[in-house]
């Protein structure tokens, strides 16, 4: 016969303070703080405002009893030191983490809101999700991979230097080409190519009632494309429309987007964030994000 | 009160058994923190299992000035491990389990 319930949930509740109590130091400090394993949770909040932290096993001697003061001076030194490199990637991760849903859809203003700060704090880039009372069809959904498109007219896949292999789209991106003709390109429109993104332009519920203004203002608009998982960002821009909303993803990104967000592996199908680039106070380049060029105070 | 690892944690099965076989509304509230109690205890379990001992106190500090700061993760993955949340997530994933097994 089963055990009820209640005897199971006792049982575990024993196992895990027995556990708990094995990491000496953590339950040694615990203990010192009148705190008993079995109710730890319960006790996890409002400690300093009880005073449960001034115990002089950490209470450095010249902060006397300034609660307050003394559990910021402990925040500071543990995050004293910026960070950067790839610790910013994978602080940026974590700290993405607790803002998202289990799995991509519709996120709220105030998730968004605290996405975009986020995205200031750690990639140092102004992003929003409406821009100019426009809003992203969607902002945290899935992207597939799309191919290389025609820069202009005559462009042939040899002319792209990196992933060839994934070929040409058969058609122009939704704004036709990049540029009018070979002698226009730039270095800047080369980049465009690279790192383009396709969104649901045709889901927007005025797309088809506000022509020529709502085609113009997304036509090659500047975009924060966000790898939740491993924390890879890039600023991209709006070069096509697509997918179809039969295929289940939001978004499509470019070979080198893909290849560089580190999703174009198995199904090439990931979960992507994507704001637009606010570019009023401070301009965004082209490209993956170099973490390498970014220190965060943590 | 929610801590910083809550959107980790799916007890969502065993949150239905409690309002299903809890007799009244004293004993459901008195499972629900029993559960919480579990689950807390096995999150600090791998955190200080992953986490350096010299890290110990600063981390058990840092939980209890603000147990629902996001920040608390990110120091996680940069002292701990870097793939922290998968590891809770699997902790508590096969903890659910093995308490659903035995009811």
């Amino acid at each position: 016969m089963k055990a009820s319930f209640q005897s199971v949930l006792a049982k575990y509740h024993k196992d895990a303070q027995k556990k708990l109590s094995k990491h000496k130091v953590a339950y040694t400090w615990l203990a010192s703080k009148g705190l008993k394993v079995n109710e730890l949770r319960e006790k996890s909040a409002g400690l300093l405002a009880a005073g449960a932290l001034t115990g002089n096993l950490l209470l450095p001697g010249n902060f006397g009893t300034d609660i307050q003061k003394f559990a910021n001076n402990i925040v500071q030194n543990i995050y004293a030191s910026e960070i950067s490199g790839e610790s910013v990637r994978i602080a940026f991760a974590a700290a993405l983490s607790p803002v998202l849903p289990s799995k991509p859809g519709h996120l709220d203003a105030d998730k968004e809101a605290r996405l975009a700060e986020i995205f200031g704090k750690y990639l140092n880039i102004d992003s929003k999700s409406a821009l100019d009372g426009n809003h992203l069809p969607q902002t945290y959904g899935y992207t597939g991979e799309e191919q290389h498109l025609a820069r202009y007219p005559g462009d042939a896949i040899a002319n792209h230097d990196e992933l060839q292999f994934i070929g040409m789209a058969p058609g122009l991106g939704a704004w036709r080409y990049f540029a009018p003709s070979k002698t226009a390109m730039t270095d800047e429109i080369v980049l465009m190519e690279k790192y383009y993104v396709a969104i649901q332009t045709f889901n927007l519920p005025e797309w088809n009632t506000k022509q020529p203004y709502l085609k113009d203002w997304y036509k090659f608009r500047k975009v924060l494309v966000v790898n939740p998982k491993n924390g890879k960002a890039a600023v991209a821009v709006i070069g096509d429309a697509g997918p179809a909303n039969w295929t289940g993803k939001q978004f499509g990104l470019s070979p080198e987007l893909m290849h560089y967000m580190g999703l174009d592996i198995g199904m090439k199908k990931g979960e992507i964030i994507m704001f637009f680039v606010d570019e009023k106070d401070k301009k965004a380049p082209l490209g993956p994000i170099n973490y390498d060029n970014i220190k965060v105070a943590v | 009160m929610r801590l910083f690892y809550d959107h980790l944690i799916d007890k969502t099965k065993l949150v239905k058994l409690i309002e299903e076989k809890g007799k009244d509304f004293e004993k459901k509230i008195g499972l629900h923190k029993v559960l919480d109690e579990i689950i807390h205890a096995a999150v600090l379990d791998v955190i200080f299992s992953h986490l350096d001992k010299n890290h110990h106190k600063e981390f058990l500090v840092l939980m209890h000035k603000n147990p629902r700061s996001a920040e608390l993760l990110v120091y996680l993955k940069l002292k701990a491990h870097p793939q922290i949340e998968d590891k809770i997530r699997e902790k508590i994933g096969d903890l659910r389990d093995k308490i659903l097994k035995e009811i």
